[in-house]
């Protein structure tokens, strides 16, 4: 069943500063199978961001690459040549970004933008990226007069659709979504949910579907990943992890999902602490309610509760 | 319908405009000390002619309404000015304005016109590599180059290029448009871009620093843009994202500093014109401010005012050809 398509390995993003490294990706681990949708979830300043963009390589100093290996397909992106990445972007992996509202360039043509990728990557000429250009706006819900507008006339529900057009045009085999929905209202979050869980169904591509927002992984996820100070303290089934959360932080992620029945709204008490001096042992320790003696001085590493359940807790042994 | 309000809105604040600049014109150069009568007084007694001075003073006095109160002669002068009328210069009558500036204009537009586009070119194209590159070691050392040459004053490296290649290597002549003894054909055109080269580099050299910077900080601005990012991320290979996402971009606000340089060409570059003894606007203006020569002066003024607004409306009905989110409203 497992069949990975990317696999993270101890992957390390830190920012330079004047105080010292911001280490915002701090190790992370993290697999992505064939055609599955992994969702990953964590508070704001967790490092989700960030590690896409150290999966992506597209981090811009002061932040740089600190370690560790990004294997897409058994090659090690990072290892890779600016031109040789360049091939492998958006044509294997492509990416919807997380300030989809000025992705696009406020100067081209909607079309224009579509089409250039797909010529750049050598696929199609001229004439066939055109007409692939208005089929894909068609197939995120968009009227063909779309192509010819300009950014700025198009709302954000249908800039964040063109962006999502335009990851489907060359087939990746991989979409990076970056918080997607954020900024938009309710009812085109939904909408733009469904043309991403399209992207896998129609496409067979696999999508990271990053959010803050626990209910859109309980949307469309498969498997969910925890990402907490850095570090991934939790993987699973969704399912499972939605029933059953082993790692105290899941658990009150999870409750603090707002639900029509529930008269008072829980959050997570205390703050998020800084990539610049990450806590001693376990990073959610002066948070958690279940913390002991040992959660202070030894970091918990990732183990197995079965079927493909990780967690990061010395409540697990 | 909206495009005609468009224009009258526009044209109603130019004039507006213009008229304020033609007011603090006429009534700021009246507050130099001294008067046109009297450095006329004093040129006459430079050569030694005493007969009938106090007549001719009187008379010149009169035949220019120097004896009217300011508020009359402004009066006067707009009367004249919308009959297309510039009027006498008060050093150099019965020559009018407009001939003069006729016969100097030519000159500061083909110096400034030729280095303004050609330092525009030059500073756009090297500010878009160092922002472009800004990481890369070539472009750290070029971005201090530019940035000295951008505060070097463009006076001082006219001299500095006088000093250099007309006294230690003589290659070019020291001053003047044109050699009075060439005339006609090739020759004279060889002639006046020889003796153009050196005020041209020294206008060159100093604003294509200018342009270099302010483009390098356009640049980095909007390599620091989402879309920039996502292009990356797209794989557009390096000389799209250059031209289409970065430079496309960059270029617009660059546009609007090159509408003002446009206008000031009329102008003319005063110290360089100095400096070369060169037979434009600059020289011009400086004769005329030596002189007193109000009448000289406003025509100068206007000239160049009417030059500065008519380039910055050229290049606001240009603007929604090249930035599609601006439009005529």
């Amino acid at each position: 069943m497992s069949n990975p398509i990317l696999e993270v390995k101890d992957l390390r993003v830190y920012y330079k500063s004047i105080w010292g490294d911001y280490r915002v990706v701090d190790g992370v681990d993290l697999t992505v199978n064939k055609g599955e949708i992994l969702g990953l979830a964590g508070e704001s300043g967790c490092g989700k961001s960030t590690l896409v963009e150290g999966i992506l390589r597209l981090v811009e100093p002061p932040g740089f690459i600190a370690g560790g290996k990004v294997i897409f397909k058994g090659i090690d992106l990072l290892s890779l040549s600016e031109e040789e990445l360049r091939k492998i972007r958006w044509r294997q992996i492509a990416y919807i970004p997380q300030g989809s509202m000025n992705s696009l360039n406020p100067v081209i043509k909607v079309k224009d933008q579509m089409i250039d990728v797909m010529i750049d990557h050598g696929i199609l000429d001229k004439e066939e990226a055109e007409k692939r250009a208005l089929e894909l706006l068609e197939a995120v819900g968009l009227p063909s007069e779309t192509a010819d507008m300009y950014p700025h006339q198009l709302s954000g529900g249908m800039r964040q659709r063109v962006i999502i057009a335009m990851a489907m045009s060359l087939n990746p085999e991989l979409v990076v979504a970056d918080e997607p929905t954020t900024a938009l209202d309710i009812v085109m979050q939904k909408t733009v949910l469904l043309t991403i869980a399209k992207l896998r169904d129609d496409y067979g591509s696999s999508v990271i579907l990053v959010s803050h927002d626990m209910a859109a992984h309980a949307e469309i996820a498969d498997r969910i990943a925890i990402m907490y100070a850095g570090k991934i303290i939790e993987v699973g089934d969704v399912h499972d992890i939605f029933k059953e959360p082993a790692h105290p932080y899941t658990r009150m992620l999870i409750d603090s999902i707002p639900r029509l029945e529930k008269k008072i709204l829980r959050g997570i008490p205390g703050l998020a602490p800084s990539p610049l001096r990450w806590p001693s042992g376990c990073r959610f320790h002066s948070r958690c309610p279940l913390a002991k003696k040992r959660c202070r001085y030894e970091e918990p590493s990732l183990k197995s509760l079965g079927a493909g359940h990780l967690v990061a807790c010395h409540l697990w042994g | 319908m909206g495009l005609k309000r468009y224009f009258a809105e526009k044209i109603c604040m130019y004039l507006a405009s213009m008229f304020t600049a033609i007011t603090l014109n006429f009534v700021i150069i009246r507050l130099i000390p001294g008067n046109p009568a009297e450095v006329l007084k004093e040129l006459l007694r430079q050569q030694a002619i005493s007969v009938g001075v106090v007549e001719f003073v009187e008379e010149y006095i009169r035949e220019f309404g120097l004896d009217k109160d300011i508020a009359t002669q402004f009066i006067y002068y707009l009367v004249q000015l919308l009959h297309g009328n510039l009027g006498v210069s008060m050093t150099r009558f019965p020559v009018t304005v407009q001939e003069l500036i006729a016969r100097h204009l030519p000159w500061s537009i083909g110096l400034l016109g030729v280095s303004c586009i050609i330092s525009f070119a030059l500073g756009t194209l090297l500010g878009a590599f160092l922002g472009w590159s800004r990481n890369s070691r070539i472009a750290q050392g070029l971005y201090y180059l530019a940035l000295y040459l951008s505060l070097t004053p463009y006076y001082l490296l006219a001299l500095i290029l006088v000093y250099l290649f007309v006294f230690l290597i003589p290659l070019f002549p020291f001053s003047g448009g044109y050699s009075i003894s060439v005339s006609g054909g090739l020759n004279y055109i060889l002639d006046i871009l020889w003796h153009s080269t050196l005020p041209a580099l020294s206008v060159v050299l100093s604003s294509a620093g200018g342009w270099a910077l302010s483009m390098r900080a356009f640049m980095v601005n909007v390599l620091g843009e989402d879309f920039l990012r996502l292009a990356k991320a797209k794989g557009l290979k390096p000389a799209r994202i250059f031209r289409l996402y970065a430079l496309r971009n960059a270029i617009l606000p660059q546009t609007t500093g090159l509408a003002l340089s446009i206008g000031n060409i009329v102008a003319g570059s005063l110290l360089v014109e100095v400096i070369f003894a060169y037979p434009g606007m600059g020289w011009l203006l400086f004769q005329a401010i030596s002189c007193l020569d109000y009448t000289m002066i406003q025509g100068i003024f206007l000239i160049t005012v009417t030059a500065v607004l008519t380039s910055i409306f050229i290049i606001e009905l240009l603007y929604p050809l090249i930035d599609p989110r601006i439009r005529y409203s």
